[in-house]
């Protein structure tokens, strides 16, 4: 279950970055990756067990990272993972935008995909942010992790189950966000 | 609270009024603002300029000039 915050459409979510000795941030920070899986936005996970890891895999570049944590009103948001309804809107925009620019005989990237739909549709649609299933991983392929993988080595390979949702929340405005706080400081 | 029903018409709607040439109009803008984005960031970017190339055009021919002359002809022997 969503941790909630001061109503039920506010849930509690974690943000990681890198370890700053200057001191905390006094908010999140944009992503403008080109590779962010929903475009630009201010990007959250909804477990703290994946902040961490996000923070051993990717915020390690000053030796450790923090974790911030912050409520997010979703009353305004697409939740893909826990509305059914949702889940399949969603689903069918994204093929539906995506066939449109193979139609028209025009690339499609995840980059281009992702501003299209924010420069046209989300902000007219009244939509302020997704919460999304992400992939699993585990880049390093470290052990230790048992969020989201098994072993199942009977036939001698090893072939992964997924059985927890890798949850993940971007906000394409900062309005909805509060109680931006340090929540574990220095990890590595 | 999302009105998915109501959306979902809403999508359709914008999606079908983005023909080619729309798409390419929103594509050429967004490559552009990526462009400067990088550039406010600070990263290089490099910036070439089409060459220019001249266009002739035929504006009087000889015996227009020979006309506007007049007797005065000469004028144009040199």
């Amino acid at each position: 279950m969503m941790l909630r915050g001061k109503t039920d459409n506010h849930i509690i979510c974690y943000h990681t970055q890198e370890f700053r000795v200057e001191g905390v941030i006094d908010g999140p920070i944009i992503c403008i990756s080109k590779d962010a899986w929903l475009g630009k936005g201010y990007y959250f996970w909804v477990d703290e067990e994946f902040a961490k890891y996000w923070g051993e895999d990717f915020k390690m570049s000053t030796g450790a990272y923090d974790v911030y944590s912050v409520e997010v009103d979703i009353t305004d948001f697409l939740n893909t993972v826990f509305n059914e309804k949702h889940y399949f809107a969603f689903k069918k925009w994204i093929e539906k935008a995506s066939n449109h620019f193979i139609k028209k005989n025009k690339t499609v990237t995840l980059k281009r995909l992702h501003q299209f739909l924010a420069d046209n549709f989300w902000d007219k649609m009244g939509i302020k942010g997704i919460i999304y299933d992400d992939m699993p991983i585990n880049v390093n392929h470290k052990p230790n992790r048992k969020y989201s993988v098994v072993i199942h080595s009977e036939d001698k390979r090893h072939s992964f189950f997924y059985y927890k949702k890798r949850i993940q929340l971007v906000s394409f405005g900062i309005d909805n966000i509060s109680n931006f706080a340090l929540h574990l400081e220095e990890q590595n | 609270m999302l009105d998915i029903d109501k959306l979902d018409k809403q999508f359709d709607e914008i999606l079908s009024s983005f023909s080619e040439e729309k798409i390419q109009q929103w594509i050429d803008f967004a490559e552009e603002r990526e462009t400067m984005e990088c550039l406010f960031n600070g990263e290089s970017v490099n910036i070439s300029m089409e060459k220019l190339k001249p266009k002739y055009v035929i504006v009087s021919n000889s015996d227009a000039l020979f006309e506007k002359a007049g007797e005065n002809n000469y004028a144009l022997a040199a």
